[in-house]
């Protein structure tokens, strides 16, 4: 559905987006991921054609998105960072303008279908500038929605909202993979984790890596992590102990336990209920810990970080 | 053009819906009526009552209402993110340019007809209006009006601030504007007739307003018009490359 | 985050180069057309395109060739390009449109329209002529106002008549020459080589509307000399420097403006000197004389009438026992004898009912017979068009004349001549008497021509007609004088702006206080109020929701 091959974009003599490729499947839902100033506002913006490349092409659909543009446009649902509202205007005349702007046929149907799948139909008569924020980036959303593109683009969808919302769209989120494809940027790792089926890592407009969450944890984190709970320490220091377990990498202390990290390919398990035992204390809770997509991120940054002064 | 009727009608929905409007719309009748009532009321017993006095008020008064007609219309969408989305619907920059001047410009026009409709007052009580006058008069104003909102919505095209905007384009519609005082600034009388026809007043005080219908003034106005929506369009435009 | 500091680089300062290159080529290319010749500011504005040109390749040689081989170009250079484009093509296509002079007027009273007098003054013109307007820039506005109406004459005439214009602030000198003001208006014929003939200048006085004034001073060039009106004030006449209500002043400023030369002489020391009445008198003009005329005198009126000259004769009543015209006078005699033509002593009383004459002495044009004379008076459409004598003389038209002789003007059936003058003179009375009084109609303007010398003369009873107070109520006073005149010189294709009835009395308007209050309360009030009314019920209606 989305094909990206060598993508750039510059700014004057700044290049915020560098040659990237990737592609992306009908019903996947794709995930951009990285820091601010990443790159992936821009790398949006010449997807929905609101501005051309500098070098590189992309098809949507099969569109060119500098030659067929408008059919491209047609096809896309845009949610930029910023939800963009006319506070004026009711619900349902915000939702019936875009609709009719992009074309869509007998509107009323596809607008209440929209309203009701945002849960906004009971408020369609308000005006847009009463709504609490949540329900803004509903409206947002239903605006993106409401022409049943092939194609959704969203810019960070759940900034600046709060976590039941933040929820509620990442479901929502979810929710649209069935028929169309999806193409969701952030800066959260664990939302990526949680919402995409395949994640590309921005870093200074470059592709720094890709694939499924699983893969990328698998590919670039392979040892494990347990999670210790012990009961009967007294005023010892556990810290120590669990350090000199084999095969022990680091030991952090979080809150009512211990987070073991492990060298890699290594399961410590075993080890690590003997030596409590050893020590008299009682093993609460012991469970593996997933790599979270934050340490990923702060390895493959530290990492180029670190290439880069090698240079 | 796809989207013009769209944009249109949005934004006449908007001033139809907004009492920032309906406030402009009644500051806007209220002096075009004191201007008319008083024009009647020099006239009584003396000459038969000017058909054109509202528009002779409207060509000063447009510095100042057509920015405010026009301010926001582009300056609104870049703040509140929507130039976004509008600039990636399926819609080209000159159909949202020219779907937004025309909505201007109609707003104006419904302005225009009612107090064009004060000349059947005229009528009525015997004032003897040269309908003719009027007729040339009030095509000469709404040109002129629609003139004066390109020029508005260039400004608006420029910047994200609706205060910059409505103060940039009322400073260079006062600048266009003088155009029978020009020769208080130059003295060369050649020259001062060059710049004359390059203002406003240039092609309406002499002319429309005294009941002549000149070709080239209509020229000027649409090509005041045509020019001013081109570079709003390419400014809009410029907004994808920056 | 967007970086929003302002820093120049190289290529923009290129690319303002190459904005101010097409910025200047523009004006260059605009003012050669407007001028039609390349003028030296031309020459320096090509100057500036070709320094901002020569910038803008060595800024940026690589963007400077990549734009005029087509292979890359900055947009914003494209747009810019593109924008002058589109300003240059419509300000070719004003000019081009200015070229053509398309102007309709849409007035009703045509106001901008030259008239087919004017048509046919400018029919007339012997050679070209030039219209020499003064005007500086501070008073640009009135220069352009004019120019709709000297443009007109311009395009009228085929380009015979042509309109220059001096700024007297920067042309003091040739200013000096004319003797002339800021805003003031001059013609002036031109030679065979396009000089302006320097004896021909004439100064434009603008009083009324821009047609009539300039029309009539292209009249006045035409004719400059060519008919004189002499006034005898030999006889106690009323006088053309009298500005009072009894005065000639404006009947004599009126011939004036229309051409003609006017001029008071002493008929009795020509008589006494016995020297004829010159032959440069196209007319002469006898305005209520208050003496009777003596016979050498009458030899004299004789002779000149028989060289084909032309009398006009304003006779007021006489109620004393001496006087001019009396009915037994030589004088009377002589014009019974000769024209066919004589006034009565009796004064015509005017009994048609519904008429709006202050009294029945104040006589009307109640029907008028087709000529000349009264072409302009009782006009259908113009109810003001009549002519109206207060105390009139009736006048006897002979059945059987030596001459063709007529009547222009009568009062109604109803009228009729009260010849008990002394009754009336003392004591304001006056009935119908049978026998005595004389039943209407009665002539009121009578005219004879000899059609052997073309010698003619027009009788009116009456004097205060053409005085300031009376010329111009009713108009149809003023139409009665000059047509007169007009038929007397022959003239009668000739263009006369006398009063028009719409020049001298513009509709004026009659509104009640009440009906003015309503006025603005409907549209002060009512109208905006509704406005704000209706914009605070959508807004609350919206809000609520
Ligand atoms: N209009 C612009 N002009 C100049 N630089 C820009 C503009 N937009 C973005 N940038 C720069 O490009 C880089 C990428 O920005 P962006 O795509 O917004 O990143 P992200 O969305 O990942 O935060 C940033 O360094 C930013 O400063
Ligand atoms: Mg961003």
């Amino acid at each position: 559905m989305i094909e990206v091959k060598e993508l750039t974009k510059r700014y004057g003599n700044k290049t915020a987006v560098d040659r990237i490729s990737f592609s992306a499947g009908a019903g996947e839902i794709l995930g951009i991921l990285g820091p601010n100033g990443a790159g992936k506002t821009s790398t949006m913006r010449m997807l929905t054609g609101f501005m051309p490349p500098t070098d590189g092409s992309a098809t949507l659909d099969g569109f060119d998105i500098v030659a067929d543009s408008m059919e491209v446009r047609r096809r896309v649902g845009y949610m930029p960072e910023r939800v963009p509202l006319y506070p004026d205007m009711t619900v349902e005349e915000y939702v019936r303008f875009w609709a009719k702007l992009r074309g869509v046929r007998r509107p009323q149907k596809s607008i209440e279908a929209v309203l009701d799948r945002v849960q906004l139909l009971d408020r369609r008569r308000s005006l847009v500038r009463s709504l609490s924020k949540g329900l803004k980036q509903r409206l947002g959303l239903a605006q993106t929605l409401v022409h049943n593109p092939k194609v959704i683009i969203l810019d960070e969808p759940t900034i600046g909202i709060d976590p039941q919302q933040v929820i509620e769209v990442r479901a929502a989120v979810r929710d649209l993979a069935h028929n169309h494809t999806v193409l969701f940027s952030t800066h959260i790792l664990s939302e990526a984790e949680q919402v995409c089926d395949r994640v590309i890592i921005l870093n200074q407009g470059r592709i720094v890596a890709e694939g499924t969450p699983a893969e990328l944890r698998q590919k670039l984190y392979p040892g494990d992590s347990v999670f210790v709970q012990i009961g009967g320490v007294g005023h010892a220091k556990p810290e120590k102990t669990l350090r000199g377990i084999n095969g022990v990498k680091q030991v952090q202390k979080l809150a009512g336990g211990y987070a073991l990290e492990a060298v890699a390919g290594r399961d410590i398990r075993a080890d690590v209920v003997k030596r409590i035992q050893q020590a008299g204390w009682t093993l609460l809770e012991l469970r593996p810990v997933a790599v979270t997509l934050e340490d990923i991120f702060l390895k493959i940054v530290s990492r180029e970080d670190a290439e880069e002064q090698a240079e | 053009m796809n989207g013009v009727g769209v944009i249109f009608w949005r934004e006449m929905r908007g001033y139809f819906t907004s009492p920032y409007a309906y406030l402009i719309a009644a500051a806007f009748l209220l002096l075009a009526g004191f201007f008319f009532v008083s024009n009647l009321w020099l006239s009584v017993e003396q000459t038969p009552a000017d058909p054109a006095a509202i528009p002779e008020f409207l060509s000063f008064g447009m510095i100042f209402f057509a920015p405010l007609l026009t301010m926001r219309m582009l300056a609104e969408e870049t703040r509140e993110g929507t130039m976004e989305l509008l600039l990636t619907a399926p819609v080209s920059d000159s159909a949202i340019i020219i779907g937004k001047f025309l909505s201007a410009w109609g707003f104006y026009t419904i302005l225009l007809g009612i107090t064009a409709s004060y000349q059947i007052i005229l009528v009525n009580i015997g004032a003897f209006p040269d309908l003719g006058k009027a007729v040339a008069a009030y095509i000469g104003i709404w040109l002129y009006g629609g003139a004066c909102l390109s020029v508005g919505l260039v400004y608006s095209a420029l910047t994200d601030s609706q205060i910059v905007a409505g103060f940039l384009s009322m400073a260079t519609l006062f600048l266009l504007y003088l155009g029978d005082n020009i020769g208080l600034i130059v003295a060369d009388v050649e020259l001062a007739r060059l710049l004359r026809t390059l203002t406003l007043q240039g092609h309406f005080s002499t002319s429309f307003a005294v009941g002549i219908f000149r070709a080239e003034d209509v020229v000027f106005f649409a090509g005041l018009i045509t020019a001013m929506l081109f570079i709003a369009i390419r400014i809009v435009e410029s907004r994808r490359w920056r | 985050m967007r970086d929003d500091s302002i820093i120049l680089t190289r290529s923009d300062i290129g690319q303002f180069a190459s904005i101010a290159f097409a910025l200047f080529a523009l004006i260059a290319a605009l003012s050669y057309f407007y001028a039609g010749e390349v003028r030296p500011h031309t020459l320096v504005l090509i100057a500036l395109a070709a320094l901002s040109l020569i910038a803008w390749a060595l800024i940026t040689p690589s963007e400077f060739v990549g734009f005029f081989t087509g292979r890359q170009a900055r947009r914003g250079t494209v747009a810019v390009f593109s924008s002058v484009l589109v300003i240059g093509i419509i300000s070719m296509a004003y000019l081009y449109v200015e070229r053509q002079v398309i102007a309709y007027d849409l007035t009703e009273t045509r106001e901008f329209t030259l008239s087919d007098s004017t048509a046919r003054i400018i029919e007339r013109l012997p050679r070209d002529l030039r219209i020499i307007g003064f005007y500086s820039a501070e008073n640009i506005a009135v220069r352009e106002m004019d120019d709709q109406f000297w443009r007109q004459y311009e395009v009228l005439s085929a380009g015979r008549i042509q309109r220059i214009y001096i700024d007297p602030v920067e042309q003091p000198a040739v200013a000096e020459t004319y003797g002339a003001q800021d805003g003031d208006i001059f013609i002036a014929f031109v030679d065979d080589n396009g000089e302006i003939i320097p004896q021909s200048i004439s100064y434009v006085p603008m009083i009324d509307k821009h047609e009539r004034d300039m029309s009539l001073a292209i009249n006045r060039l035409l004719q400059e000399g060519s008919f004189a009106a002499f006034f005898d004030i030999s006889h106690g006449q009323r006088s053309l420097r009298d500005t009072s209500s009894g005065g000639l002043s404006i009947a004599g400023e009126l011939l004036g403006l229309n051409g003609w030369r006017v001029v008071e002489f002493d008929l009795q020391e020509l008589v006494a000197n016995d020297q004829p009445i010159p032959d440069e008198a196209s007319v002469v003009v006898l305005s209520r004389p208050r003496q009777p005329f003596a016979p050498a005198t009458i030899d004299a009126i004789d002779d000149y009438l028989r060289r084909g000259g032309s009398l006009f004769i304003m006779a007021d009543p006489v109620f004393a026992d001496s006087g001019f015209l009396l009915e037994d006078s030589a004088f009377n005699t002589y014009l019974w004898e000769s024209w066919g033509i004589r006034a009565l002593d009796a004064v015509v009383v005017e009994l048609l009912p519904g008429l709006d004459n202050p009294s029945p002495l104040d006589v009307v044009s109640i029907q008028i017979f087709d000529s000349p004379i009264t072409a302009n008076v009782n006009l259908p459409d113009e109810p003001d068009s009549y002519a109206m004598f207060r105390l009139a003389r009736a006048l006897e038209i002979s059945n059987t004349p030596p001459v063709n002789n007529g009547r222009a003007v009568l009062s109604s059936n109803m009228s009729y001549a009260e010849t008990d003058l002394v009754a009336l003179g003392l004591r304001d009375e006056y009935d119908f008497d049978e026998g005595e009084d004389l039943p209407g109609p009665h002539t009121l303007v009578g005219f004879a021509v000899d059609a052997e010398t073309n010698g003619r003369i027009v009788l009116v009873g009456d004097s205060d007609f053409a005085t300031d107070g009376q010329i111009g109520a009713p108009p149809g006073n003023a139409q009665l004088f000059f047509g007169s005149l007009n038929w007397l010189t022959e003239f009668e294709e000739r263009i006369t702006f006398g009063f028009q009835p719409s020049a001298i009395a513009p509709p004026t308007i009659f509104i009640s206080p009440s009906q003015l209050d309503q006025v603005s309360f409907f549209v002060i009030f009512l109208v905006p109020g509704l406005v704000l009314l209706l914009g605070a019920g959508m807004w609350f209606y919206r809000s609520r929701r």
